[in-house]
C-alpha cells in the first residue's frame, strides 16, 4: 500500500515511520509539513522519495491510497477534507478534533466521500490489555458495574514546542483520548446518558485551560465510569483501569502490560503475584527491548488492521463513531466543568450537530 | 582562599527579613547596584513552586524587594531560556510571576528570544558561547537556583543555573558532556550574587522536576557560585569532589571548593536519595535511550 504522510513532528518520528519502515506491505511515497528544516531532515532519514509544502500537493500524487494524518489536532478537520475529497482512506492520529463541531464535520465528510477513517488508538494492542477486553467480552466479570480509570502525565512540554495543546480543553484532549476511549471500548461503546465533570485549573487562574478533571460518566444500562486526567501531578505517566463487575475485578495497569484478576477477599498473596508478574514482564521487556517501546507497538497492529479493513478483510479498529463517541465524553466534560452541572450527551450532540 | 557563605533559615512567610539578614552575613548590607540587574531564576519544568522544582515566586519578590529598596529607577531583568521541557513564556505566566514582575516594575525576558552573541572560548567541550545579548552587555548578575538532585549532573544549583543561560532550546544535546559544558558556560556567564532559593529543595531520584519536595528551610548566600554548590552538594548526602561539573569548574576558576559558612545552622535534612537507585536511573535511561534509538533505525533499514 502507499502512503502518505502528512506532518513530520515527533509522533511520525518516533513511531509511525519507524513502524513503516518494518512494514514490506507499505512504501511511503511522500510526506508534509509546514516545517521544511525538519522535512528535508526526516525524508532523509526515512528515505522518502517526495516531500512537498502541502496536503494538497502532496495528494497530487493519486497512486497515494492513505493518508497519515499526524498535525496538531486542531487541524484534523481541514487535513481531513482534503484527504477524503480526492478519496483517500485517512489514518488520523487521536483525538479526532478539539471540539465535537468539528469531529461531527469530520463524520460528516467521511461519510460523504465514501472514505475509510481509522483513528489511533494504539494503547488498545498492549497485551495486558487484549487480554482484559476478551476476558470482559467473554463475560468472566459478569456485568460491568464500575469502571475507575486513571490517565496522569506531566504537561506536554516534552513533546512539543508549540503550544497548541493548551486550547481549553487543554489536559482532556492529550491522554483523555485514550482513557475514555479505552473505558468505552470495554463496555462496547453502550450509549452514555450523562457526564459529569469536576476540575479546571489546579493554579487557579493563572492557566486559561483545563489542567486536571475527574470525569464520571453514566451509561444508559446503569453502569458507571470515571477518569482522572491530570497534568499537575509528580507523575511521567500511569494509565490504570480497575474494572469491577457483578462477577470479578480486574485491575489493569496498562503502561507495565499487567493485570490482576480478584474475587473474594483480595489478600497480599493476590497482590505479591501480581508485583511478581510486573517484574517479570519488566525484566523480559527489558531483555528483549520492548518495555521502552511502550505504546510504539501498538502502531503495527493498529496499521495493519486498518490496511486488511481497506483492502476489504475486517472491520476499522477504530472508526469514527468510536472516536466521535469520545470525543463527545470530552466536550461534555468541558462543558460540565463550565457550567457545574451534568451534561446529557443526546442533547449536546443534538446542540453541535449542524441543522 | 574560602569563599564566604551565609545561611539563614527561612520559611517563605519571612523570607524578605531572612534574606535580608543573610546579606548582610554576606556583608553586603543593602543591593546597591546601579547596572541593570540580571536575575536567572529556575523554571526547568512546568511545576507549581510547592513542589521544589522551580524558583519560587515568593522568593524573587524578596529578592525584588530588596533591589527596589535602593533604587526605584534600576532596571531589573528575570530571565529564563527556552528548552526542551521548558516553555519560559508560558510558565512566566502558569506559575504566579506575573503579578509580582508588576509589582516590582522588572520585566521579564525570554534568552531563547533574543539575539545572542557568540564568544570564543577555549572551553573543556565548547569553543564558542552563544551568549544572550543582555548577558553580554554589562550587568549585574544574579542567579536564583533550587538545589535539586539530578540524575545526569547528581546536583543542580548555582553552576547548572547558568547552563539554562544557553538560548538554543534542544540544550539536551549537551547532556553527555554536561560538566564540561557546565564548567564551560561558568567562566564565560558567571554570577556576581547567587542566592539559593533552598526553603523548598528536591530530593529523590526523580528529580529535577519530579522529586520530592524536601523542607530545607534555608537561605545560601554567595558571591561564589562553586563554593555554594559544593556546600549544597554536601547537604544532599554527596562528596562535592565526585561531582564532575563542580570540581570541573573549580578548576576552571570559576570559584573555590573551599569556603567558610557564617549565618545560621542548616538542619540536616534526608534527601531520600538513594544512590544505587540513581546508578540504576542512569542505566535504565541509556537504556531506554538505546532502546528507541534501535526502534528508529528498524524502520530506516528499509527506507
Amino acid at each position: 500500500m502507499r502512503v502518505g504522510i502528512v506532518g513530520a513532528g515527533a509522533i511520525v518520528r518516533r513511531g509511525h515511520l519507524p513502524v513503516y519502515g518494518t512494514m514490506p506491505e507499505v512504501e511511503v511515497v511522500g510526506i508534509t509539513d509546514l516545517d521544511q528544516r525538519l522535512l528535508k531532515e526526516v525524508s532523509e532519514e526515512f528515505k522518502i522519495p517526495r516531500y512537498c509544502a502541502s496536503c494538497e500537493e502532496l495528494l497530487q500524487d493519486d497512486s497515494i491510497e492513505m493518508v497519515d494524518i499526524c498535525t496538531p489536532t486542531p487541524s484534523h478537520l481541514e487535513m481531513v477534507k482534503v484527504a477524503a475529497r480526492k478519496g483517500r482512506h485517512i489514518l488520523l492520529e487521536k483525538p479526532l478534533a478539539t471540539s465535537l463541531k468539528d469531529a461531527l464535520e469530520i463524520e460528516r465528510v467521511v461519510a460523504e466521500n465514501g472514505t475509510k477513517l481509522c483513528v489511533v488508538q494504539n494503547w488498545r494492542y498492549f497485551p495486558s490489555v487484549t487480554a482484559t477486553k476478551e476476558r470482559v467480552s467473554k463475560g468472566y466479570l459478569g456485568k460491568i458495574v464500575t469502571i475507575h480509570g486513571l490517565g496522569v502525565q506531566p504537561f506536554p512540554t516534552s513533546w512539543t514546542l508549540s503550544t497548541w495543546h493548551y486550547h481549553h480543553g487543554g489536559a482532556l484532549y492529550d491522554f483523555g483520548p485514550h482513557l475514555i476511549d479505552m473505558i468505552l471500548w470495554l463496555k462496547d461503546f453502550q450509549p452514555i446518558k450523562k457526564v459529569y465533570a469536576s476540575g479546571g485549573d489546579f493554579s487557579q487562574g493563572n492557566m486559561d485551560f483545563i489542567n486536571y478533571a475527574v470525569i464520571n460518566m453514566e451509561f444508559a444500562d446503569g453502569s458507571i465510569a470515571t477518569a482522572d486526567i491530570s497534568w499537575v501531578t509528580a507523575m511521567m505517566l500511569k494509565f490504570t483501569l480497575d474494572i469491577y463487575g457483578t462477577g470479578g475485578n480486574i485491575f489493569l495497569d496498562v503502561r507495565n502490560d499487567a493485570i490482576s484478576e480478584t474475587r473474594g477477599f483480595p489478600t497480599p498473596l493476590d497482590d505479591a503475584g501480581f508485583l511478581l508478574r510486573k517484574t517479570w514482564k519488566l525484566g523480559t521487556g527489558l531483555i528483549r527491548g520492548t518495555y521502552f517501546r511502550g505504546a510504539n507497538l501498538g502502531y503495527k497492529p493498529l496499521i495493519v488492521g486498518f490496511m486488511s479493513s481497506i483492502n476489504g478483510r475486517g472491520e476499522i479498529p477504530v472508526p469514527v463513531e468510536h472516536a466521535l463517541m469520545t470525543n463527545t465524553v470530552l466536550e461534555a466534560a468541558e462543558e460540565s466543568i463550565r457550567q457545574n452541572k451534568a451534561i446529557y450527551l443526546e442533547e449536546l450532540v443534538d446542540a453541535r450537530r449542524p441543522h | 582562599m574560602r569563599s564566604l557563605i551565609a545561611t539563614t533559615t527561612s520559611g517563605y512567610e519571612d523570607v524578605y527579613a531572612n534574606l535580608g539578614r543573610a546579606l548582610a552575613l554576606l556583608n553586603i548590607s543593602a543591593l546597591d547596584v546601579h547596572r541593570p540587574v540580571v536575575i536567572k531564576i529556575n523554571m526547568c519544568d512546568a511545576r507549581a513552586a510547592e513542589t521544589g522544582a522551580i524558583t519560587h515566586p515568593l522568593f524573587l519578590d524578596a529578592v525584588l524587594h530588596h533591589l527596589r529598596a535602593n533604587s526605584e529607577n534600576l532596571k531589573i531583568y528575570v530571565v529564563e531560556s527556552d528548552a526542551t521541557v521548558a516553555l519560559a513564556d508560558k510558565f512566566i505566566q502558569w506559575f504566579g510571576f506575573v503579578p509580582i514582575l508588576h509589582k516590582w516594575n522588572a520585566e521579564f525576558v525570554n534568552l531563547s528570544k533574543i539575539r545572542a552573541v557568540n564568544i570564543e572560548v577555549k572551553g573543556r567541550y565548547l569553543k564558542e558561547i552563544a551568549v544572550p545579548e543582555i548577558l553580554a552587555e554589562p550587568h549585574f548578575f544574579i542567579t536564583i537556583p533550587k538545589p535539586k538532585i539530578n540524575p545526569i549532573s547528581t546536583i543542580t544549583c548555582c553552576l547548572k543555573n547558568q547552563f539554562g543561560c544557553l538560548p538554543r532550546v534542544d540544550k539536551g544535546i549537551y547532556h553527555p558532556h554536561l560538566d564540561d559544558v557546565i564548567a564551560d558556560v561558568n567562566s564565560v556567564i558567571c554570577p556576581d550574587l547567587c542566592l539559593v532559593d533552598g526553603i523548598t529543595a528536591q530530593g529523590s531520584i526523580w528529580g529535577p522536576a519530579l522529586g520530592v519536595p524536601i523542607p530545607l528551610k534555608a537561605i545560601i548566600c554567595s558571591k561564589d557560585p562553586v563554593a555554594v554548590d559544593s556546600y549544597c552538594a554536601k547537604i544532599m548526602g554527596f562528596n562535592p569532589w565526585f561531582i564532575g561539573h563542580i570540581r570541573k569548574s573549580a578548576s576552571s576558576k570559576v570559584g573555590s571548593m573551599r569556603y567558610s559558612l557564617r549565618g545560621d545552622k542548616v538542619a540536616k535534612v534526608d534527601f531520600e536519595t538513594s544512590k544505587f537507585q540513581l546508578r540504576l536511573l542512569k542505566f535504565a535511561g541509556s537504556l531506554r535511550r538505546r532502546t528507541q534509538q534501535q526502534f528508529r533505525a528498524e524502520g530506516r533499514r528499509r527506507g
